[in-house]
């Protein structure tokens, strides 16, 4: 990003080390299954809303209340059909981008995990700190042989989940992390 | 085995007496009932008293309940983390207590340990022997730790010979000195967990009151806004206790509506009623506030921080130091205006926070820092601001919604009817207030690491600063929003296990968020960052 101009007095800080300091991503991809993951996820929803835009749209084509101009309530019929076309589109490009973003890495006794697609999160949860690691399985996740990490601090904002995880993957993640948690165990919080 | 001694639940059998010395009164008929309900509690309470016994054996405290079925709930002395002491008013006047033990586990009240109805200097020996008795187990704890050996104090107070005269005198001298065994064993304790030395001295004297409200500075506790709204509530909750007593009492529910009826048609009278509540709403307030704050003192006794309060129901919080995390200051718009401010202790594991982790009422926000630096650990550097881009974000958002809201309330309007020009005025109007709004939110964003604890600040209407050891830091949240990224700015969550669990640096820079990370946690960030 271009330097941002403005009252930035940190700059100058001597704590911090010589250059920029910017992050690099995480080594590791999810699973190549979790697009199909997030196919599934985002079909049922894209059903979902479509069924429920069929209901709306014989409610309103039956009530034509009165307020509504006159034009919506004849072509009201084609409401399901974009919610889903909107829909359907809108699963695809966010499985993929998903796929594009989401990654991991345990390096130095530190889980670096990037999420998101529209708004992306980085967590930084260092092994000492953990509390619990589960790895858990959906509905889907068991179809694909996937997996998810859940990697439990004592507080929300130092969590993790990693999601569409290889379950062999996962499982050893997990593994470790519980291993390396137990020898390295902080009770600083 | 000592200690076992019954509670006295004395209120409990006052409270219906007292309704049935108003009620009974009005009618006869539902007497023969008031009574029953007397003559059931009483039995009730009386059987209670029998049956409830608590004791200390060995190292936890085990309240009995025997009522129906027997309940023994166990509480290990090592996890008792506060002893709140209460004398609510009637409480008070009977000279008994409330002792409330906090365990942190969590906001579910079922898992603490209360004992209601004990004698006032009961519940002030059993406080300094459950105290001292969590703090001697973690003192052993560290002795046991290889070379500290040699430490234990001198014979009396030490321990490790849990014997019942052991207890016992522990008990009697934790009221009074303890300096004796356990301060030695605790300085060792912290120095493990390499809190600060200014601690360690604050903890090995037995007393020390860090602050005493003045009694004039309670004329601030409306700046705040708390308790306003109380005139409101009592008002309404006495329309709401007139309709369901009269209804109980037998009270014709046409003559009450009838009353309601007279008074419609009197008018003026209840507008000179609402007028009077408006005019009472400052003073009720400030009222409410001094007897709540009444005699607000802070002091630091054996390891914890206690907070003492309150007229009627005298209230004091102890807060473990150990497990205090750091503080939090809040000020509203007035007191900003007025230079005040509020203090809460960040602390790991306490349950209902907000009324228990405060530190300071409204006091001058100079004196705040002052003494929750004295107290906790000040912060040593200045903030340090935003870029320009977060300021524009803080703008958009301040104004934006309400231009969406006047957007569509246009066409409203222009569609409809002329009556949806009022909400576009409204919405315009507080567009123009998101300008000043948006503009100061951004000069409150800020955040700074001083090579101990982290501060982050942020809000306007209720501007909040964070300062946060660093070693409470569990995690870190990176979060960046599209608009974020098309403005190159992050927010930066620290997680943190006490107080909210998070807390957030909002619109830092990209390059700035990154770099405040590796500042605070080096180490953690090292393998995954890449200089240029």
């Amino acid at each position: 990003m271009t330097e941002s101009s403005g009252q930035t007095a940190g700059r100058s800080r001597p704590a911090r080390g010589s250059g920029r300091v910017s992050l690099r991503d995480p080594v590791h991809r999810v699973s190549r299954k979790a697009i199909a993951l997030w196919l599934m996820e985002g079909a049922v929803w894209t059903v979902l809303l479509v069924v429920g835009s069929v209901l709306l749209a014989a409610w309103i084509g039956d009530a034509r209340w009165s307020w509504l101009p006159g034009w919506i309530a004849d072509e009201i019929g084609l409401l399901p059909w974009a919610v889903g076309v909107a829909l359907g589109v809108l699963t695809v490009t966010e499985s993929l981008w998903r796929y594009a973003v989401h990654r991991w890495e345990l390096t130095g006794d530190v889980v670096y995990a990037r999420s998101g697609w529209l708004s992306r999160d980085w967590v930084f949860v260092p092994v000492s700190r953990i509390q619990t690691v589960d790895k858990a399985q959906g509905w889907f996740e068991r179809l694909l042989g996937l997996a998810t990490v859940e990697i439990r601090t004592a507080s929300h904002a130092g969590s993790s989940t990693i999601k569409g995880l290889d379950y062999g993957v996962a499982a050893g993640l997990a593994e470790e992390l519980a291993r390396r948690a137990e020898e390295l165990r902080d009770d600083a919080t | 085995m000592l200690l076992t001694d019954p509670i006295r639940m004395l209120p409990s059998l006052f409270l219906p007496l007292v309704g049935v010395l108003f009620l009974g009164g009005f009618s006869p008929g539902s007497f023969a009932w008031a009574a029953l309900g007397v003559v059931g509690s009483v039995v009730y309470s009386a059987v209670r008293w029998a049956t409830f016994t608590y004791q200390i054996v060995g190292d936890r405290l085990e309240l009995t309940r025997a009522l129906v079925s027997r309940s023994v709930r166990t509480i290990p002395l090592e996890r008792i983390r506060g002893v709140d002491v209460s004398h609510p008013p009637l409480h008070r006047l009977l000279g008994i207590a409330v002792l409330r033990i906090d365990t942190g586990a969590g906001g579910d009240d079922k898992q603490e340990g209360e004992l209601d109805g004990v004698t006032g200097a009961e519940a002030e020996r059993l406080k300094a022997v459950l105290l001292w008795h969590a703090r001697a187990r973690l003192a052993r704890r560290a002795g046991a730790v290889p070379g500290t050996a040699g430490l234990p104090g001198p014979a009396g107070a030490s321990p490790d010979e849990t014997g019942p005269g052991a207890m016992e005198h522990g008990g009697e001298e934790a009221g009074g000195g303890l300096s004796g065994g356990p301060p030695a064993g605790l300085a060792a304790a912290d120095a493990d967990v390499s809190s600060s030395l200014r601690h360690e001295v604050g903890e090995t004297t037995p007393e020390r009151v860090f602050f005493v409200v003045p009694r004039r500075w309670l004329a601030y506790g409306p700046l705040s806004g708390a308790y306003l709204l109380t005139p409101f509530a009592l008002a309404a909750g006495a329309v709401g206790a007139a309709f369901q007593w009269g209804g109980e009492l037998g009270v014709d529910r046409r003559v009450m509506w009838s009353a309601v009826e007279w008074l419609w048609a009197h008018r003026p009278l209840l507008i000179a009623a609402a007028a009077l509540l408006v005019l009472a709403t400052p003073v009720v307030g400030a009222a409410m506030y001094a007897v709540f704050n009444w005699g607000f003192t802070l002091r630091a006794r054996d390891g914890y921080l206690v907070a003492d309060r309150g007229l009627v129901t005298r209230r004091s919080v102890s807060l473990e130091r150990r497990r205090v995390r750091g503080f939090e200051l809040v000020e509203g718009l007035v007191e900003r205006r007025t230079g005040m401010a509020r203090a809460w202790a960040i602390v790991t594991g306490l349950g209902d926070s907000q009324t228990r982790g405060q530190l300071l009422p409204v006091v001058p926000r100079a004196v705040a820092l002052d003494v929750v630096g004295e107290a906790i650990g000040p912060i040593t550097t200045g903030l340090r601001a935003h870029p320009a881009a977060a300021r524009r974000r803080r703008l958009f958002r301040a104004v934006f919604p309400w231009l969406v809201v006047a957007g569509c309330a246009l066409a409203a309007a222009v569609t409809w009817s002329g009556l949806w020009w009022w909400p576009v005025a409204a919405a315009l109007v507080l567009a123009l207030l998101g300008v000043p709004l948006g503009l100061d939110r951004y000069r409150s964003l800020g955040h700074a690491y001083d090579g101990s604890r982290l501060s982050v600040r942020s809000g306007s209407l209720r501007r909040s600063q964070a300062v946060v050891e660093r070693r409470a830091v569990v995690g870190w949240t990176l979060s960046q929003t599209w608009f974020q990224r098309r403005a190159g700015l992050l927010t930066v969550v620290a997680g943190v296990g006490a107080g909210s669990g998070g807390y957030a640096a909002l619109d830092v820079g990209e390059e700035e968020g990154v770099a405040f990370v590796a500042e605070v946690t080096p180490a953690w960030l090292a393998p995954f960052t890449v200089s240029d």
